[in-house]
């Protein structure tokens, strides 16, 4: 692995963990396989200008997300090796615990990481809903 | 292949009743006022019609909730609707009821159980230039009691405004055989047109823009004169002009900024549109998940120790085949429209970030040198009025063939819809006179004809002089019979082309009506004689009738009476005494 590749890899993989942080801090509990998603949706969000959606918007929130990514699909796959590792990175740190596939954070805050933005709070409040079958079914068949 | 496995009627007081049902032909028999019509609007309902059911004297405080199972396409669903608050859940079978839903997003998921092929639907969307659900094509399940022996728009619902609005959009859609090429024009001709467009307005202001350039080069103290041709080396001496001015645009991003989202937007349209084009929606999805499972697999293989994470999101993407997906593609296309909206949006801000430097104080210099740079870049001096004149010309033809095929019919299969309306109804003749009449009285030239614009069913004769001519025909029950053989062969159809997305079944409410002793037992026959064709597994029938089974000479698969000793009716907890 080159020196470059290092470096990579450690900023991904911090900016990682201080947005799964942020999400925990603010929903509680989440499984992986959503949390993965939407740490990487926070991550492309400096994509955009703004979202392409209102931030109020309340209905097909997380079709609305979902398709996002169209296009972008190889790099989230890409994405995903350094979010493994953040969340990986979280729990032998004791920040966070996994209680089968949902992460959970412990009694109290974890640090001050917080993340603000309506239409991801949405749109994860809504993924609840979905199981997480549906839900990867629905990113696969969406981007 | 589709069943409806279960009805599961809750009272308000906790009791649950269920009716069970099988695959093929549902009869159930009932007296006057034992609900036999609410039955079939029920249907209807569970199927997520908007009718207000819950204020009708049949349910009010008597009846909660229906549960409705069902097996499309070897997956079971569970379909809940509560009377009171119009909420609904929706649920595989081997799966818990999720959150509610409301009634909307009831039908978006019944609308993604129905589709057999999202792209066939992309199509009908453009082409109809309507939404069209497998609501609208419930239009084909329904035979009620109301519109019987009606041969003129023929099927039940074209009563109803929401339905006969759609009907002949629907039509069209069925009988071209055009389809792939309309779909194909309505996509070009927009395309052509904003390419028209533009280069429309690339002629015109070439020349304005040559004069514009040069006006500033002058200022900047340029030597050469830009004549359309020598853009890029003018352009590179711009370049290294800014180059020397150090400027800090004040905007919220600044230039670079913009520049790294203005190519990620770009890219990210780029590779979608390569993907819609290059493959349909299955094969995308199948791609998309091989490569998560390989993303997957190279995580573990480089570090064991993430296992504990890893293998599960492989076991649950080997499962996903057991799905389907629920959302709507509109939203997909409409992010696309949406980013390249902003992508334009960027574009302008990085032009308006540079002016902004001008008049922050740094000298005239700067505006010309954006305002030079920006002419070359949008020179295109490639633009001659011929292209423009063939372009036009390409519009016009396609717009003309686009007309032409959509008002072309496809004759012979409007022809054979015709023939095989006429046989089925041919069949019964031995169970009814009237059948034999016609036969007679044509020398047996009498047959059926489908007329599309009126959506109608004609009976007709030829006549040796005249040729094809209206042979005209009373009786309720003749027409009543001929509306069945419509509905029969009208849904073997839409079955066998698997692409519309309708609810395979039909629902049936007391046909034997105008009937007498003598000629009912014709609609069994038909009935059998379609299954015939159709496979007992591939479609369902409900029927509701007073008339007991034996007498429509139908053999149901499974059938049932509304009023027993634990009921008065269809709903088990409604008392009519």
């Amino acid at each position: 692995m080159s020196n470059a590749d290092i470096k990579i890899e450690v900023l991904l993989v911090g900016k990682y963990c201080e947005i799964i942080k942020g999400i925990l801090n603010v929903h509680k509990h989440l499984s992986v396989n959503k949390t993965m998603f939407f740490a990487y949706l926070l991550k492309i969000k400096n994509n955009y200008c703004q979202w392409p959606f209102k931030s109020n918007t309340s209905k097909d929130t997380v079709f609305k997300v979902i398709s996002l990514i169209s296009g972008n699909y190889s790099d989230y796959c890409a994405n995903i090796k350094y979010i493994i590792e953040a969340i990986h990175l979280l729990i032998e740190n004791g920040d966070i615990v996994i209680q089968d596939t949902v992460l959970l954070r412990k009694d109290g805050e974890i640090g001050a990481e917080f993340y603000d933005d309506k239409l991801i709070k949405n749109a994860i409040e809504e993924s609840r809903n979905f199981s997480d079958r549906q839900f990867l079914k629905e990113v696969l068949s969406n981007v | 292949m589709f069943k409806i496995e279960r009805l599961d009627m809750h009272s308000c007081d906790g009791k649950v009743y269920s009716y069970t049902f099988k695959e093929g032909i549902n009869y159930f028999v009932g007296k006057n006022n034992s609900g036999k019509t609410e039955f079939y609007k029920f249907i209807d309902y569970m199927f997520g019609s908007s009718d207000k059911i819950k204020n009708s004297h049949w349910y009010k405080d008597t009846l909660n909730k229906a549960v409705m199972v069902f097996t499309y396409n070897s997956l079971s669903y569970r379909i809940t609707r509560i009377l009171n608050n119009d909420m609904c859940y929706f649920a595989y079978l081997d799966e818990e009821d999720a959150e509610a839903i409301n009634v909307d997003e009831y039908k978006d998921r019944l609308q993604a159980v129905f589709t057999l092929d999202i792209d066939e639907l992309k199509k009908m969307r453009e082409i109809t230039e309507e939404a069209m659900t497998y609501r609208t094509f419930t239009l084909f399940s329904f035979l009620g009691e109301l519109r019987q022996g009606n041969l003129v728009d023929f099927f039940d619902k074209c009563s109803d405004i929401r339905y006969s609005t759609k009907i002949g959009s629907i039509l069209n859609l069925i009988f071209n055989k055009n389809v792939e090429r309309i779909y194909f024009l309505k996509n070009e001709i927009p395309k052509l047109q904003k390419e028209l467009d533009s280069i429309e307005k690339r002629h015109d202001s070439d020349s304005t823009i040559i004069h514009k350039v040069n006006i500033n080069l002058q200022k900047l103290n340029i030597k050469e004169f830009f004549d359309g041709k020598n853009g890029k080396a003018i352009l590179s001496k711009l370049k290294a002009l800014e180059d020397l001015m150090d400027v800090t645009p004040m905007v919220t991003k600044n230039i670079s900024e913009l520049e790294v989202i203005y190519s990620n937007i770009c890219e990210q349209i780029k590779v979608y549109e390569k993907y819609k084009n290059d493959l349909s929606v299955q094969q995308a999805e199948n791609e998309n998940r091989e490569k998560m499972l390989n993303t997957f697999k190279e995580i573990i293989t480089d570090n064991q120790s993430y296992q504990y994470l890893v293998d599960p999101l492989i076991e649950l993407t080997e499962e996903i085949k057991n799905s389907i997906s629920f959302s709507k593609y509109v939203i997909k296309d409409e992010v696309i429209g949406k980013l390249k909206r902003q992508k334009e949006d960027v574009r302008k801000e990085i032009l308006k970030a540079g002016f902004q430097v001008a008049q922050l104080g740094y000298d005239e210099k700067m505006k010309a040198l954006a305002i030079a740079e920006d002419g070359i870049t949008s020179f295109s001096g490639d633009v001659s009025s011929d292209d423009i004149k063939e372009l036009r010309d390409k519009i016009q033809k396609y717009r003309d063939e686009l007309k032409r095929l959509q008002r072309l019919d496809d004759v012979k299969k409007i022809e054979e819809i015709s023939q095989k309306i006429t046989a089925l109804y041919n069949s019964a003749q031995d169970k009814a006179d009237f059948i034999k009449d016609d036969y007679r009285e044509t020398n047996d030239k009498f047959h059926i004809n489908y007329i599309k614009s009126r959506n109608a069913l004609q009976t007709m004769t030829t006549n040796e002089d005249k040729g094809e001519i209206i042979y005209a025909t009373g009786s309720n029950a003749r027409h009543t019979l001929i509306q069945l053989c419509g509905y029969l062969v009208f849904m073997a159809m839409l079955i066998e082309e698997k692409k519309y997305p309708i609810i395979p079944m039909i629902i049936i409410d007391h046909i034997s009506k105008p009937f007498d002793e003598k000629n009912v037992a014709s609609i069994g026959t038909v009935i059998h004689e379609a299954y015939k064709e159709i496979g007992e597994e591939n479609m369902q029938i409900f029927m509701f009738d007073d008339k007991e089974s034996e007498k429509l000479d139908l053999i149901p698969n499974h059938k049932e009476n509304l009023v027993n000793e634990i009921k008065t009716g269809f709903n088990p907890f409604f008392n009519a005494k």
